[in-house]
């Protein structure tokens, strides 16, 4: 029972990062992206490869996760910088989809579906960090690091130069900004996060296979940012809470054994489309934007 | 390439035009990508297995009551759920994640009345197969062409041709301007959700009867709505056609070539690459 | 005569936003009323409000003795108004023929939708030409026509057309004031808004001069060009901008 709280705290917190990420592509850049799970990914398959395959460190391979999702990110988003909106999503949710098919499909550097299995613990100071509650640390500190981070760049002159893109690109084209390149700095922070989140869960899971990174990831990264507001600094954490506890919570209450995945899910989806209903610009939204 | 790949080619594409044409058709009427067209494709095929399968109707009867209740459901979806979300402000893609919503509700919903594993609905039954040389089709293949033909063809025309047919084009071309000449736009968008459901509730039905129905089947059928609609829309209906076999017969090649694991990847793959060369500007009104 | 369109201290604009600030105009039928004012007076949202396209925050627009407060868009139609919107907004892929069937859209009759497209296409010989192109393949003058044709397929008892001579070449302008001169003399009620005071005052039988949300001034043509600040301010040159 206990170990069961640990673990869900510590998913809880690495798909909070996920959110935290996307809230910030598409919340305060403006950039619709529906393929976020793919640099939760790359982060993870970074770590895991280079861990198994060249004995690499936790800490190089946290910061190697990071820069290649990081990288990526930025570069998609520039080949995509010419691409109406509504197709850029689009564009995102075929990346998300392409990133799976080649985890599955690319067997001699990925492993396909066997997965990459014996990734090692994380350790500090020479002392091995034990999943349990040492690693809820090591993961919460991620977090609150990822948060602060963006809650210091939303202010900076940067993000404020973000925020009135979002709002009207042209106007801030007009200033002189490079607009193009405002969006992929902005993508490929958001990625990072996301890229950290990955390398943080391979380490914990000790071992990843391409199911971790469906779509649905990318969804449920998109719920959570969407649900609690975009672009507002609170939302992710609310979306996390609404969209990943809430269900989970049903652990506890009594229902046919057959189908009660199916149930959790049904109540997934039935508090996204209630929320979004009622309150189409997120829990703590004040109006709606993106797309 | 084989004949039989091409032919095994054009039944699949011939399913995904159907989708795709209700896809783009409410996309550029309601201004949103309906994420649950995969869960309408589903409960057509569901609801085609109850009505054949254990209520015992026969084919084309159990095809048309699962299309029916697939736009049923769907289009009180649309009334209550997505268009009262667009009043209330709701972007595109805001109202595409409420759709995904719903088709997550509604596929739970059929896996805990139907179960999870897959289903076959002609138990026993094997379709007469039509040997032309070497090409072998079986019956209920020709079927599905010559239905996908005629109910596209009819939804064209009913577009070209009626009244109401071009109310809705030019309730899609720009919505106020349609409103102001005295078109009820909100009624029509309903239309073509329910034309566009039937259309998706009906390959559905369909997709049950070539083989088994498989309960994950809704998030591909969706992914290739997409793709072909993206790749059709700019060229009109010939598109739509034109890119549902493409994807039909590419498909099939690499099934034939590669392996099934690639299919998804390589869809998705044409579709960034359609996307990234033209650029294409969506010809759809944006709504705040 | 009897009053057709009566606004009362309208006060409209968009959502907060507030650009008319008390309005009140009246049009009798078979009328031809115009309302002239600089780029930003808020002549589009005076139409925009009539039609139900903008928000009302106080006043009324009434039709024939008829509240249009809470009708919807398409209700306004119906009770007979037609509207010609800034810049034309033709459908564009919808061909010349569909744009006049869309307009008559309300119309059950066929004979008289009839009626109605040779009553067009006599007064536009150009669109008689193009039936079968798409709107968007028009000139700017074809679709300022076609705008109004459209208008006029829904043989709706109040026109309101909202600055037919914007974008539109000297010669051009003068040719579609004349079409509108005649449409005037088939008895149809016009509402319009324009920059070009000289043609306005050439086409109205009674003018409005608005500014900043506000009506300032109301007289016949003939009235206001004795008025010296309209004469400065409205008829030194073909537009004030
Ligand atoms: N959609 C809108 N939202 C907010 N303000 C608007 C909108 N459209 C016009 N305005 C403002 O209303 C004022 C009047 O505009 P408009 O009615 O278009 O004037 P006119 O047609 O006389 O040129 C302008 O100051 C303009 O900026
Ligand atoms: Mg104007």
């Amino acid at each position: 029972m206990f170990a069961f709280v640990i673990h869900t705290a510590i998913i809880f917190t690495i798909f909070l990062m996920l959110a935290v990420g996307c809230n910030f592509i598409v919340g305060y850049g403006g950039l619709f992206t529906i393929g976020h799970g793919a640099f939760y990914a790359l982060g993870a398959y970074a770590a895991g490869l280079l861990s198994t395959k060249l004995g690499l460190g936790f800490w190089p391979g946290l910061a190697a996760g990071g820069v290649v999702a990081a990288a990526v990110g930025g570069a998609l988003a520039i080949s995509l910088s010419t691409v109406d909106e509504d197709y850029f999503s689009l564009a995102t949710f075929g990346f998300g989809i392409v990133t799976f098919t080649v985890l599955m499909n690319w067997f001699s550097v990925t492993n396909g579906a066997l997965g990459i299995a014996g990734i090692p613990a994380p350790t500090l100071f020479g002392l091995e960090i034990e999943s349990g509650v040492p690693y809820l640390a090591l993961v919460v500190v991620a977090a609150v690091l990822c948060y602060g981070g963006v809650w210091l760049l939303i202010r900076s002159p940067f993000g404020r130069v973000l925020q009135a893109m979002r709002d009207e690109a042209a106007g801030v084209a007009a200033c002189g900004r490079n607009v193009v390149w405002l969006k992929s700095v902005c993508f490929a922070i958001g990625s990072f996060i996301a890229g950290v989140a990955g390398v943080l869960y391979a380490h914990y899971a000790t071992y990843i296979d391409p199911t971790s990174f469906t779509v649905e990831v990318s969804i449920l990264s998109l719920s959570m940012a969407v649900v609690g507001g975009l672009g507002t600094l609170a939302g992710p954490l609310l979306g996390a809470v609404v969209v990943v506890l809430a269900p989970e919570l049903l652990r506890f209450v009594d229902l046919p054994a057959g189908s009660a995945g199916l149930i959790r899910q049904g109540i997934y989806g039935g508090l996204l489309v209630l929320t979004l209903a009622i309150r189409p610009a997120g829990l703590l939204g004040r109006r709606t934007r993106g797309g | 390439m084989s004949s039989q790949i091409l032919i095994n080619g054009i039944v699949i594409g011939a399913l995904y035009v159907m989708l795709a044409l209700g896809f783009s058709m409410i996309y550029t009427s309601t201004g949103f990508f309906n994420l649950s067209h995969g869960a309408i494709l589903l409960t057509g095929a569901y609801v085609s297995y109850a009505a054949g399968a254990l209520w015992g109707l026969g084919f084309a009867a159990s095809v048309v009551i699962g299309a029916l209740a697939a736009t049923a459901i769907h289009v009180v979806a649309a009334a209550g759920i997505y268009l009262p979300m667009r009043s209330r402000g709701a972007s595109m893609w805001i109202m595409a994640i409420g759709s995904l919503g719903f088709a997550i509700v509604s596929q739970a919903a059929i896996g805990i009345v139907f179960g999870t594993r897959t289903l076959n609905i002609r138990e026993g039954y094997v379709a007469p197969v039509l040997q032309v040389g070497e090409v072998r089709v079986s019956y209920i293949d020709v079927a599905i062409i010559a239905i996908s033909v005629v109910l596209v063809t009819a939804t064209h025309q009913f577009l070209q041709r009626t009244k109401t047919g071009i109310g809705i084009r030019a309730a899609m071309a720009d919505r106020d301007m349609a409103q102001a000449v005295g078109i009820r736009v909100r009624s029509l968008e309903l239309l073509v959700f329910a034309i566009g459901a039937f259309l998706a509730g009906t390959a559905g039905g369909l997709y049950a009867l070539k083989g088994a129905i498989i309960y994950s089947m809704g998030g591909p059928a969706l992914l290739k709505s997409i793709v072909v609609s993206i790749l059709g829309i700019p060229f009109g209906l010939v598109g739509v056609f034109g890119g549902g076999i493409f994807l039909g017969v590419v498909e099939n090649v690499v099934v034939a070539n590669w392996s099934a694991g690639w299919v998804d990847g390589v869809s998705l793959l044409v579709l960034i690459v359609f996307v990234w060369l033209t650029a294409v500007r969506a010809r759809v009104r944006k709504y705040r | 005569m009897s009053l057709l369109l009566e606004i009362t201290e309208l006060a409209a604009g968009y959502g907060g936003v507030s650009v008319l600030d008390g309005i009140s105009i009246r049009v009798d039928s078979a009328e031809t009323v115009g309302v002239i004012g600089a780029n930003g007076a808020g002549k589009t949202t005076l139409l925009k409000s009539i039609m139900g396209f903008a928000t009302v925050q106080g006043g009324g627009v009434a039709m024939d003795g008829a509240d249009l407060h809470t009708r919807p868009v398409h209700d306004r139609a119906r009770l007979g108004i037609a509207y010609v919107p800034e810049g034309a907004r033709v459908f564009g892929e919808l061909t010349v023929a569909e744009n006049l069937e869309v307009g008559g859209y309300t119309t059950k009759s066929r004979a008289v939708l009839q009626e109605r497209l040779d009553v067009v296409l006599d007064l536009f010989p150009v669109l008689r030409q193009r039936l079968s192109y798409k709107g968007n393949t028009l000139s700017g003058g074809q679709r300022q026509m076609l705008a109004v044709g459209r208008g006029l397929m829904a043989g709706a008892s109040l026109l309101l057309l909202d600055e037919p001579s914007l974008g539109l070449a000297p010669l051009i302008v003068d040719e579609l004031f004349a079409k509108l001169a005649s449409i005037r003399e088939l008895g149809t009620t016009i509402l319009f808004v324009e920059q070009n005071a000289a043609k306005a005052f050439e086409l109205a039988d009674r003018v409005y001069v608005m500014s900043a949300g506000r009506i300032h001034l109301e007289g016949t043509p003939a009235q206001l060009m004795e008025d010296p600040s309209v004469a400065a301010l409205y008829l030194g040159g073909e537009s004030v901008d």
